[in-house]
């Protein structure tokens, strides 16, 4: 679905992204997987144009995404950053809908595609009447994946969409989230720091150090056959809760 | 609206020298006022039309500039300001060559109406006579007296600075200040000696002496009408009408006027008075109610404020989007924005003359130029602190570039652009106050002509108007932000 070819992006005399070549497999999640700085959020926002390389080459389907043919594209894509991105002046179903109307949907059509959307973000229809303001970190996160999904794009693409959540709220959406990426079986790109949400969701991990990939598969061997120290490192870095608190009771 | 309406097409119509009307202004001062009273009584029994609504047109300089670009008919001056100050360093040394003068610039004169105002020194009768000082000259023999002059008169050559000379005066306590405080100082004993205007009704009021002129310093200043040329063909009958006044104004008739005037009497009653006396004729007089004029100042105001106003949102608005998409050229903007802000609305509007003459045009110019920085200002800080995320949310959608400002920016950044236009129509309404000083009306024609005569009550009658409409306006503005901003940007967040 995405394929990157030697990509450099540079900040100054930084290179965020660092001769980058990858391959996104259709009809499965891919996680970006990093430490922040590690430049896998500039690689997401390089899939869908907001951001341009310096070097190299970013195709969607086949097509090169630069900053003229990627409004198009991005119609095809759906993208949903932490906590939402709701522009606050709409409700929740007018920040949902904004691109079916602007596109001349008939209010039918709308209807029917906003009663699926909520069924499948499971948020209850009187959230959808109130503004962003009155809604929960939760509830702004399920409207933002509705309105990534509204135009029933082909790539969805998440940037660290659990990343401003209570444990608990965090729990129902991510198992909520995994159904959803199930039941659509759309390509997923997710980028998150955190090794737990990479297990859960991931079907291919790529992490990512200095802007560069360090090591991609199956997330099994990457605990099992690290390719550098740098990936023992970050994985035993988040070994997790359980650990400290058997460390803590003995 | 109606009104404002046709109040602006009045302001973008030329000011016409057809028909039957002769347009008489005045400068600042309660003198040439009333006697623009007295020739608009004498214009109408003669069947010209005469607006005296708002005479005061300004400083010597703004009315001399008003005639020769024939924006007005005629207007009252002294043939010394006209020597010394508006042909200053030519030379001239008689009627017949300020005549000549004038004649070059399209004016001309009436002969001398009777009085002069000429500078003098004035003391206290009793504190004159105790010394025995009736001349400028005998002042020499008193070093120790405390002068006190109005700032202007003090470093005029044709003030103390040459009357020190001429008469080789001694006096080293000499001091500047207001030519009212200068009066009331002199009165309470402070000072010893100031400069009057030989037609100041204080004069007689405070019963002081104008020492003699003895080795002839001071420079006649006599009372002439001046008018365009041109209306010796196009309105013979106003010439005329003018001519009536050549040598019937003695020195205490002004005095007397004067004397009224500071008393507050209404100056068209005063000159309609004279002119019953000098002519026989009672000119009728036409009083504007206090809630007509009230109506007429607040018609004027609001058109000022609301032309300029609306402009500047039409043009801050797109200019503030400018400023935003391009910081380096947003820079530059609202710095040139700043540094108008940074001239003084006076000398803003004195600077317009020359482009757009007198009037309401300049004053809507130059309001229009002062309420542009904050507009430009909030409308690009309001969309500069829109959060990255929403507009890269807003790019992700596919929307335009167009459709997202439409759409997402200018709604989220609407408080912020409302606030800047709240900010310039408050700034806008006081400052509009200062369109009077070159004829625009408006609440600072009362404003300015209680600061000319110490009317307290004149001054109110222009500035709780101008505060009320600025408080009316900005409640006004504040209420409509509930209409246009959006509700989901007035909410507060839940915990």
């Amino acid at each position: 679905m995405f394929d990157l070819k030697n990509v450099t992006k540079l900040f100054g005399p930084l290179a965020v992204l660092d001769d980058v070549t990858l391959e996104i497999a259709t009809g499965r999640t891919t996680v970006l997987l990093g430490p922040s700085g590690c430049g896998k959020s500039t690689l997401l926002r390089m899939l869908l144009g907001l951001v341009q390389p310096d070097a190299g080459q970013v195709r969607f389907a086949g097509t090169n995404v630069s900053g003229n043919t990627s409004r198009e594209l991005r119609s095809k894509m759906g993208y949903v950053v932490q906590d939402g991105g709701l522009f606050p002046h709409f409700t929740c179903s007018q920040n949902v809908t904004l691109m079916a109307s602007h596109r001349d949907w008939t209010p039918e059509r709308i209807a029917t595609r906003l009663d699926e959307l909520t069924r499948l973000a499971r948020l209850s229809p009187e959230t959808l009447g109130r503004y962003p303001v009155e809604t929960s970190g939760g509830q702004r996160q399920r409207v933002g994946l509705m309105r990534a999904l509204m135009l029933d794009p082909e790539a969805l693409l998440l940037d660290e969409p659990l990343g401003a959540l209570d444990p608990i709220t965090r729990a129902d959406l991510q198992k909520d989230l995994k159904a959803a990426f199930q039941s659509l079986k759309k390509t997923v790109v997710l980028v998150t720091h955190d090794l737990a949400e990479a297990a859960h969701f991931a079907d291919t991990v790529v992490l990512l150090e200095k802007g560069q990939i360090i090591q991609q598969g199956a997330l099994r061997d990457l605990v099992r056959q690290p390719a550098s120290p740098f990936v023992t490192q970050f994985v035993d870095s988040q070994r997790g809760p359980w650990e400290a608190l058997r460390e803590a009771i003995a | 609206m109606k009104h404002l309406v046709l109040a602006t097409i009045a302001l973008c119509l030329p000011l016409s020298g057809f028909g039957a009307e002769t347009r008489v202004k005045s400068k600042e001062d309660t003198e040439t006022t009333l006697l623009a009273h007295v020739l608009a009584h004498l214009l109408r029994q003669e069947g010209r039309q005469v607006d005296d609504s708002h005479f005061r047109l300004g400083g010597s300089p703004v009315v001399w500039k008003a005639i020769v670009a024939g924006e007005i008919d005629m207007y009252v001056d002294y043939t010394g300001t006209l020597t010394n100050q508006i042909f200053a360093g030519q030379g001239i040394r008689d009627e017949a060559g300020l005549r000549s003068e004038l004649a070059k610039h399209g004016v001309g004169m009436t002969k001398p109406l009777g009085f002069a105002n000429n500078y003098a020194i004035g003391m206290r009768r009793t504190r004159a006579e105790e010394l025995g000082i009736r001349r400028v000259s005998d002042l020499k023999k008193h070093p120790s007296l405390v002068l006190g002059f109005s700032n202007e008169f003090v470093n005029r050559e044709d003030g103390w600075r040459g009357l020190r000379q001429h008469y080789s005066l001694p006096h080293a306590n000499v001091r500047g200040m207001d030519h009212r405080i200068a009066y009331e100082s002199l009165v309470a004993g402070s000072i010893d000696a100031t400069e009057l205007y030989t037609t100041d009704a204080e004069i007689r009021r405070f019963d002081l002496v104008a020492l003699e002129d003895d080795a002839k310093f001071f420079p006649i200043y006599e009372a002439v009408i001046l008018y365009r040329l041109e209306l010796e063909q196009s309105q013979p009958a106003a010439i005329a009408a003018s001519r009536k006044l050549e040598g019937r104004l003695s020195q205490s008739a002004m005095i007397e006027m004067n004397d009224r005037a500071l008393a507050k009497e209404p100056m068209s009653i005063i000159a309609a008075d004279f002119i019953e006396r000098e002519f026989g004729k009672r000119p009728e007089v036409r009083m504007e109610s206090n809630a007509r004029r009230l109506w007429r100042l607040t018609v004027e105001h609001l058109t000022l404020v609301g032309i300029s106003l609306g402009l500047a949102i039409l043009i801050g608005l797109p200019l503030g989007v400018l400023a935003a998409r391009r910081p380096r050229l947003g820079q530059l903007l609202i710095g040139g924005a700043g540094v108008i802000q940074t001239i003084p609305a006076l000398a803003l509007l004195v600077f317009m003359i020359p482009l757009l003459k007198t009037g309401a045009l300049p004053a809507i110019a130059a309001l229009f130029l002062y309420s542009l920085l904050p507009i430009i200002n909030n409308t690009a800080s309001g969309l500069l602190s829109i959060p990255r995320p929403l507009l890269e949310s807003a790019d992700a959608l596919g929307l335009s570039r167009a459709a997202r400002l439409r759409l997402i920016e200018l709604p989220i950044a609407s408080p912020s652009i409302l606030t800047g236009i709240r900010t310039s129509a408050v700034i806008n309404i006081g400052t509009a106050t200062l369109g009077a000083l070159i004829g625009a009306g408006g609440y600072g024609q009362p404003i300015q002509t209680g600061l000319q005569m110490m009317d307290h009550r004149e001054i109110l009658f222009g500035a709780i108007p101008a505060a009320t409409m600025a408080l009316a306006v900005q409640g006004l503005l504040t209420w409509s932000e509930r209409l246009l901003v959006p509700r989901g940007l007035r909410l507060k967040p839940v915990a």
